[in-house]
């Protein structure tokens, strides 16, 4: 059935991980973290699995969500630091800390005669899948469109400086976007691990982080134009390696599609008139700086 | 309730390099002891390895490395051109110096197979900066995933090689190709592991792209570029051909440092991951450390190439890689801070 | 009783004195006017005041509780939170939100809740407006009116106009004067920044001069103060009052440099904001299109000059379509633009002037093209070394200007030129843009201020929703009534 396998878990994953970094770069925080974030998430999600179970892990993540948020926060507001520079440090030492955290898991495993691969009762079936998913994207609509913070969160995305003129706080503002955004990715990478790949390998979640960005970036940020893509996208890397036997297709060159495809995604969609109508988040990345010698 | 605002120095350009030498050296300070602290090593020691990898000359063979690298990307940063696909440019600069080496008859030729090499290798780079590049001056694609996304590409694109169509014919069961020949090889400083002409050729583009930004009319475009592109438009430049330029220098000396580990470090082609190794987002913070100065650059690269060298130097069983890894992003860190420091006061009121 | 205090105020840029030592007080229900030349501090005071810059020395002191207290803004949110509002020239608002939203914004409030608020503030001081459009949409007039509603609905206790109207239909100005009125009749205080003397006089109760940083003097409605009476204490002198002699007649040699015909250009949001049938400049000639802000200049230049595609029409610079070319290459051909506001799009402010003067530069450059640069423009602070953001705003367009000396221009498209400067670089300005005519370069002059206009103009056309009204030429009797008479009518 196709329904069933259009809507699963990786599918569920790449969605929040989009929808939650939509949360965070409307606000204008350009989100290069995320690759880390989700690198680390995995690793801490089945470590503490095992080492806790499933709902202890479920909290850990969130909170983790949180922190990570509140880090970038700092480097990004008080720090003034360029986003792009404080995405990639915080890549380089989570990319690193994931891997210690995930040894620890399968040692744990080890210890306890443990199987290391997660073995979860609880089906994920593709009613829950797709009635999650309206949530996720309704709701962060709704967050978006409708709410007041959701507003001032546009507003600091699309002119900082009248957002602030406004009385808009800008650094709260954007912190709340952080938080909120990374407590659903992390819930994003809690489905990952514990119903698709109910396992850890070193260095497992790198490069989807990029992916969830791509994917915002070709929705224009909107909440509702990112389920297609998503959808796409996540059928299109789950069938790699069935492309890989049927047609005998050297797995390198499969690997490079859904990189490629991302890049021909969000050119065509920047390049369409669709591109140029809906607002974007013009101060993406931008350093919010409120004292300048301006007139 | 005490209130909290944050306003800029104007600091000199010397002083602002002292006070990030400063913290750059406390971010060394630091990382000893959480080392030492952590791994249950005698500080002692431990400080006395770091010292000796900032002073020993094998992590000159990663100063090659991130000098031109980070010397390229300054060039693209002056201009708010955020090109992270320094990796990939890398990489496809070795497969083409690879190419050259192993399956063209220049291979064989002294001096000039070498030259040839880096010579495709650096066209390759560049080509290979050109296409997120183009995408961005004509049609406004975020650069920043555009280069990422090529990085990964690129890394497919060897390892399909190595394993595939290239695969040596001598070596069983191991990703790589066939040595290349002898003649292509660039020689080594007795007893270390890098070239004398690469360090030459790395460090003559210090002067090279400092005249370039900071004495030449393009060059001042690209500067004024990335925080006012009207400006520039204005004055008679154009924005999309600065844009290409940008992209094309950067991805070029990328490029070349690709082919230079082909024929000085690797000797053949080895999987897209082990080549880049990160190398291309280190010299993201080379560049920024040195404030995308040039002037300052050999400094920051040499500092970095000597924390880059540590990680070779820890032993702690089969968790080096990770663990230096962290290390190193956290000494990064403290260079954020550190640039914040020098850019930034914080005044507080009552 | 006085509402805020300032005692002692000092704020420095670097090296540049932008307030030194002020000190004033306002009353409720008082209209005080702050009197200055643009570089005289009156826009930093105020930014003081509302929280956006932290002074080096001095304080504020606010009366909370029937006592006067110390009082610290950090922010602009902390001024509101005292009763402080600010409304300044440019509108600060957010383009791609809708009015509502805006204003909601600025109160916290749910849109239901604001939407009755506006509606009362609207009928309070007889202001209408569309809450539902997009900011974006709206002309600088009504987003200037917008911010009168934002401000009056939050019932503040001081409302700050920082030159808020001096670029407004005379009709809508005075509906912002009645609402300023009203305002102060039921005990609020007003801050009324400008400088422009007629303003002033009319409608603030005591007026405050600042020169140079320095307050002179504080005058008061009751004392019959007269016109030159201010001038003296702005500038020290008392000058012939509105027209600078112009240089000579500009002799007009003839040939068109720059032509527009059929011209459509659309503004960000997709509108059509200039639809011009033809416009011609002629060499050695000074042509001004004047009217209100926001009715289509912006658009003009950058159509003309390339920053913005034209949808239909053509532009022929000296003989040759340039109408495909992209506007590094019109820059190149001799079509040099000079943009209103340096901060945004004339100067690189990270770079140094002297690297500025070099990005502008086509030929070589000496370090003597720089300090002659320099001293012909009488840029201050003259170090070629400094970073342009240090610059105050007068001299900032006036490093912009220098394009037009360097570039060897054929025509020149100048924007508001005079708008940041003070009296005797304006007219310097203006002597430079008759001496390029002299020479034989074409010069359009697009503004919003009928005064910049009047004194260097041959040609005058008034714009209007885009469209060229009316085209008069300088000698003609009743100019100025005649100019002012076209702007208000179709504003």
């Amino acid at each position: 059935m196709i329904v069933e396998e259009l809507f699963e878990s990786f599918f569920l994953f790449l969605l929040l991980a989009a929808v939650g970094d939509i949360i965070v770069e409307r606000s204008g925080v350009l989100n290069l973290g995320i690759d880390g974030f989700i690198t680390l998430i995995f690793a801490l999600c089945y470590s503490a699995t095992i080492a806790y179970g499933p709902i202890a892990s479920l909290a850990l993540v969130l909170v983790a969500g949180a922190l990570y948020a509140l880090l970038i926060a700092l480097f990004v507001n008080l720090l003034h630091s360029s986003h792009v520079l404080t995405g990639l440090v915080a890549n380089m030492v989570f990319y690193g800390l994931s891997v210690l955290i995930g040894y620890w898991g399968l040692d744990l495993a080890t210890e306890r005669g443990v199987p290391r691969t997660l073995l979860i009762s609880i089906p994920l079936d593709w009613r829950t899948v797709l009635a999650l998913s309206i949530l996720a994207v309704s709701a962060t609509w709704v967050f978006l469109y409708r709410t007041r913070i959701g507003t001032a969160v546009r507003a600091c995305g699309y002119n900082p400086r009248s957002a602030d003129y406004l009385g808009v706080n800008v650094w709260r503002t954007r912190l709340l976007s952080l938080v909120l955004g990374y407590i659903i990715i992390a819930l994003g990478g809690y489905v990952y691990v514990l119903f698709y790949s109910k396992a850890w390998t070193p260095y497992i979640g790198m490069g989807y982080g990029f992916l969830a960005l791509a994917l915002a970036i070709s929705s224009l940020w909107h909440p509702l134009l990112i389920a297609l893509p998503t959808v796409i996208f996540s059928y299109l890397l789950r069938s790699l390696y069935v492309y890989q036997l049927e047609y005998g297709i050297s797995q390198y060159i499969l690997s490079m599609i859904p990189y490629l495809a991302s890049i021909i995604f969000i050119t065509a969609v920047i390049a369409s008139p669709l591109g140029k109508k809906l607002p974007i988040p013009k101060a993406l990345g931008e350093i919010y700086y409120k004292e300048e010698r301006a007139a | 309730m005490p209130k909290i605002a944050v306003v800029r120095r104007d600091l000199p350009p010397t002083l602002s390099a002292v006070v990030r030498l400063g913290v750059a050296l406390a971010g060394i300070g630091i990382a000893i002891l959480s080392i030492s602290v952590i791994l249950g090593v005698d500080a002692w020691t431990v400080t006395e390895r770091v010292v000796g990898t900032f002073l020993r000359p094998d992590m000159i063979r990663y100063l090659i490395v991130f000098l031109p690298v980070g010397l390229g990307l300054a060039v693209a940063y002056h201009a708010r051109l955020w090109n992270l696909g320094a990796e990939g440019q890398i990489v496809m600069g070795a497969v083409a110096a690879a190419y050259v080496a192993l399956f063209t008859p220049l291979g064989e030729i002294r001096v000039v197979g070498p030259l040839a090499a880096l010579l495709a290798a650096s066209l390759a780079g560049a080509l290979w900066a050109l296409l997120p590049g183009i995408l961005r001056a004509y049609l406004n694609v975020n650069e920043a995933i555009t280069t990422l996304m090529m990085n990964y590409v690129a890394y497919s694109l060897c390892n399909y090689l190595v394993y595939g169509p290239w695969r040596g014919r001598r070596v069983y069961g191991y990703p790589e190709t066939d040595l290349i020949p002898d003649a292509s090889k660039l020689q080594w400083v007795h007893g270390y592991s890098f070239s004398p002409w690469s360090l030459v050729i790395a460090i003559a583009f210090v002067p090279v792209i400092y005249l370039f930004l900071y004495k030449t009319r393009i060059g001042t475009a690209l500067r004024g570029y990335g925080s006012n592109p009207a400006a520039v438009e204005l004055s008679g430049l154009s924005g999309t051909r600065l844009i290409i330029l940008a992209f094309f220098v950067s991805g070029a000396l990328a490029g070349l440092v690709g082919g230079n580990e082909i024929l000085m470090y690797h000797r053949k082609l080895v999987p897209g991951e082990k080549i880049g190794a990160g190398m291309g987002f280190v010299s993201i913070m080379v560049a920024w450390l040195a404030d995308l100065n040039p002037a300052l650059m050999p400094l920051s690269a040499y500092y970095v190439s000597a924390l880059h060298y540590l990680r070779m130097v820890m032993q702690v069983g089969e968790l080096t890689e990770p663990v230096a890894r962290f290390f190193i992003g956290l000494v990064f860190m403290l260079l954020l801070v550190s640039i914040f420091v020098s850019k930034y006061k914080v005044v507080i009121r009552k | 009783m006085a509402l805020i205090s300032l005692v002692g105020i000092t704020k420095r840029f670097g090296s540049v004195v932008a307030l030194d030592n002020v000190s004033l007080s306002v009353e409720s229900g008082e209209i005080l006017g702050v009197l200055g030349e643009n570089g005289s501090g009156k826009s930093t005071l105020t930014k003081i005041i509302y929280g956006v810059y932290v002074p080096d020395s001095g304080y504020i002191e606010l009366r909370t509780d029937g006592l006067m207290r110390r009082a610290f803004f950090s922010s602009p949110k902390e001024a509101l939170l005292n009763g402080i509002v600010m409304i300044s020239q440019r509108p600060q608002l957010v383009e791609e939100l809708s009015v509502l939203d805006n204003i909601a914004l600025f109160h916290g409030y749910s849109r239901g809740r604001t939407r009755k608020i506006i509606e009362s503030t609207m009928s309070r001081f007889n202001i209408k407006l569309n809450a539902d459009a997009l900011v974006g949409s709206l002309s600088y007039t009504e987003k200037q009116l917008v911010e009168l509603v934002k401000a009056l609905s939050f019932k503040p206790r001081l409302l700050i106009l920082d030159e808020a109207t001096t670029y407004l239909p005379r009709d809508v100005k005075a509906r912002f004067y009645e609402a300023l009125r009203t305002f102060a009749s039921i005990g609020g205080s007003v801050i009324f920044i400008t400088h422009k003397i007629p303003e002033a006089l009319e409608i603030c109760d005591r007026i405050a001069v600042l020169r140079r940083g320095r307050l002179v003097r504080i005058f008061s409605r009751k004392d019959a103060v007269s016109i030159d009476d201010l001038r003296k204490a702005m500038f020290e002198e008392v000058s012939p009052s509105v027209a600078t002699e112009r240089v000579e007649e500009a002799r007009a040699e003839g040939g068109e440099v720059l032509r527009a015909e059929g011209l459509v250009v659309l503004d960000d949001y997709g509108k059509r904001a200039v639809s011009i049938d033809e416009l011609v400049v002629e060499r050695g000639s000074v042509h001004a299109v004047v009217g209100v802000a926001g009715n289509g200049q912006k658009e003009l230049c950058e159509g003309l000059s390339g920053l913005r595609k034209a949808v239909e029409g053509r532009v022929v610079l000296d003989g040759e379509d340039v109408t495909r070319s992209r506007a590094s290459e019109r820059a190149s051909k001799g079509l040099v633009y000079i943009p209103e506001d340096p901060f945004r799009t004339g100067v690189v402010l990270d770079l140094t002037i002297m690297e500025n003067i070099r990005l502008f530069a086509t030929d070589r450059l000496s370090s003597d093209t720089v300090k002659k640069v320099i001293s012909e423009l009488r840029i201050s602070p003259p170090e070629p070394r400094i970073k342009s953001y240090m610059l105050s705003g007068g001299n900032l367009q006036k490093l912009s200007l220098s394009r037009a000396l360097l570039l060897n221009p054929k025509c020149i498209i100048v924007h508001n030129p005079t708008r940041m400067l003070d009296e005797a670089s304006s007219r310097q300005v203006k002597l430079l843009l008759r001496d390029s005519a002299h020479k034989g370069v074409g010069v359009l002059l697009v503004s919003e201020d009928i005064d910049e206009v009047i004194d260097v103009a041959d040609k005058i056309s008034v714009i209007a929703n885009g469209r060229i009204v009316k085209t008069l030429l300088a000698m003609h009797p009743r100019l100025r009534e005649e100019i002012e008479e076209a702007m208000s009518t179709y504003a």
